[in-house]
């Protein structure tokens, strides 16, 4: 068991060094958080919204935001490995797909929260909204979507870098099934942008716990099948 | 050894969806509030549990595939994605038509049952972009993957879909109410559901045997290549 996590700890350092050879996640992420919220302020400020009617927008634009610029941004992720046959040098030395699933699914989970707290900085600001208050419970939701995020991206991205159309096939293939996480995220955000907590008894955690479970055990029994061969 | 079959089980189908028709415009009567158009609530619900067994369809052949390899499972999951997509496609617009007459509107966003369906839609829609663009090698093992992920993600997102504010649901629930009241309504329902089941297996099975075909076809293609 040490074995297999001081395996898992190496590819996790060898992915964080990948990106911080490559920063092409961390570019990305923060292009498109900029480029998004600036597309989202000039359009909110064109359609001449009142204050309360943006406040109730904000969390609808704010996830809208956040799945689109994450899964446009991982389009590349595994482009490295597949084009040096990285994945195969790794199988064959004996670490398993699970590991390596998981390596990168921490990697890019810490990237997607902080995405996540760029882009909340920016849509408050470019939308004129006061969130210093929730900002604390507003991270702990973003942390929990992005680690969902994360655990299904990493297995589709791997599916989406091989085909004809590249990464422009993942949103396609994400989006649908990331629902219930949208839907997660925009329900919390609502009770916390409008009451300042998570409504009592709110089912949306619970579901998220769930299919973050769920893409985290498709992700470790189905990665190395979409890697291999 | 099935195929002999066939020509049977498309005139057992035909049959049934031929008695289901003749229920649904001949025997039950008119609904009060509504008229003819609820009619269309027979082809609507039928087709949606077809859609709901492609779906499960999908996922064991998804599942089957990765396990065996066998290519005559990717095949009929990749039919049972085909069909579930068309029978999806028809649910949605069946569910419209209703909708237009009943809210005067051909869609609403606050419907949690309609947006699941169109959620559902989309998964399908993704599974066939993903067969139709994927890597050639490697079609059979990622469609499948995705299969899995998009099947199993569906009581999730039905489950995610229900947990939205009680006061947003419009969509009749005519089922657990007990709302059939004539007997003739239950007759048509049973047979149409039935009729519905069939004709998707029929479909699946049709789409099945033309992926056997174009299989072999590219096969004995790939040998002709060789021998040149």
């Amino acid at each position: 068991m040490m074995k297999w996590l001081s395996t898992l700890c190496l590819l996790v350092q060898k992915e964080w060094r990948l990106e911080w050879r490559s920063k092409e996640l961390f570019t990305l992420l923060v292009c498109n958080s900029i480029l998004f919220a600036v597309l989202v302020g000039a359009g909110v400020s064109s359609a001449v919204l009142d204050a309360t009617t943006t406040q109730k927008l904000f969390a609808m634009l704010l996830w809208i935001v956040f799945m689109l610029s994450s899964t446009t941004a991982v389009t590349r992720f595994n482009e490295q490995e597949l084009e040096g046959r990285g994945f195969e040098g790794l199988l064959l030395s004996g670490v398993t797909g699970a590991q390596m699933y998981l390596a990168k699914v921490v990697i890019m989970t810490l990237f997607f929260a902080l995405s996540f707290l760029l882009l909340v900085t920016l849509l408050s600001l470019s939308l004129d909204r006061n969130i210093s208050g929730i900002i604390g419970n507003l991270f702990l939701v973003g942390f929990g979507a992005s680690s969902a995020l994360a655990a299904l991206l990493v297995l589709l991205a791997a599916v989406a870098s091989t085909s004809k159309l590249k990464g422009i096939l993942l949103p396609i293939i994400a989006l649908p099934v990331l629902f219930p996480v949208f839907l997660c995220g925009m329900e919390m955000t609502t009770d916390l942008v409008l009451d300042g907590a998570l409504r009592e008894g709110s089912p949306w955690p619970l579901v998220l716990v769930c299919a973050e479970t769920m893409y985290l055990v498709a992700g470790i029994n189905l990665f190395e099948l979409a890697v291999r061969e | 050894m099935l195929s002999k079959f066939f020509p049977f089980a498309s005139l057992a189908t035909l049959l049934v969806v031929g008695v289901a028709q003749y229920f649904i415009f001949m025997v039950v009567p008119n609904e009060q509030v509504m008229g003819a158009v609820q009619r269309v609530f027979y082809f609507h619900v039928a087709t949606a549990f077809a859609c709901y067994a492609a779906f499960f369809a999908v996922f064991v052949a998804s599942i089957s595939y990765l396990t065996t390899r066998n290519k005559c499972h990717d095949i009929f999951g990749v039919a049972a994605g085909e069909v579930g997509f068309v029978f999806c496609t028809i649910v949605l617009i069946t569910g419209m038509i209703w909708g237009h007459s009943a809210w005067n509107t051909w869609f609403r966003w606050e419907e949690p049952r309609l947006v699941t369906f169109l959620v559902l839609w989309l998964i399908f829609l993704s599974f066939t972009v993903l067969r139709n663009f994927g890597d050639p090698a490697k079609t059979a093992v990622h469609g499948s993957i995705l299969g899995i992920i998009g099947a199993a993600s569906v009581p999730l997102v039905y489950a995610s879909i229900k947990l939205l504010p009680q006061s947003a649901r419009l969509h009749p629930e005519v089922i657990e109410h007990g709302g059939l009241k004539d007997p003739s309504y239950w007759q048509a329902f049973g047979i149409s559901v039935g009729g519905m089941l069939c004709l998707c297996a029929l479909l699946i099975w049709v789409r099945y045997r033309i992926g056997i075909a174009d299989d072999r076809a590219r096969a004995i293609n790939l040998q002709g290549d060789e021998y040149v």
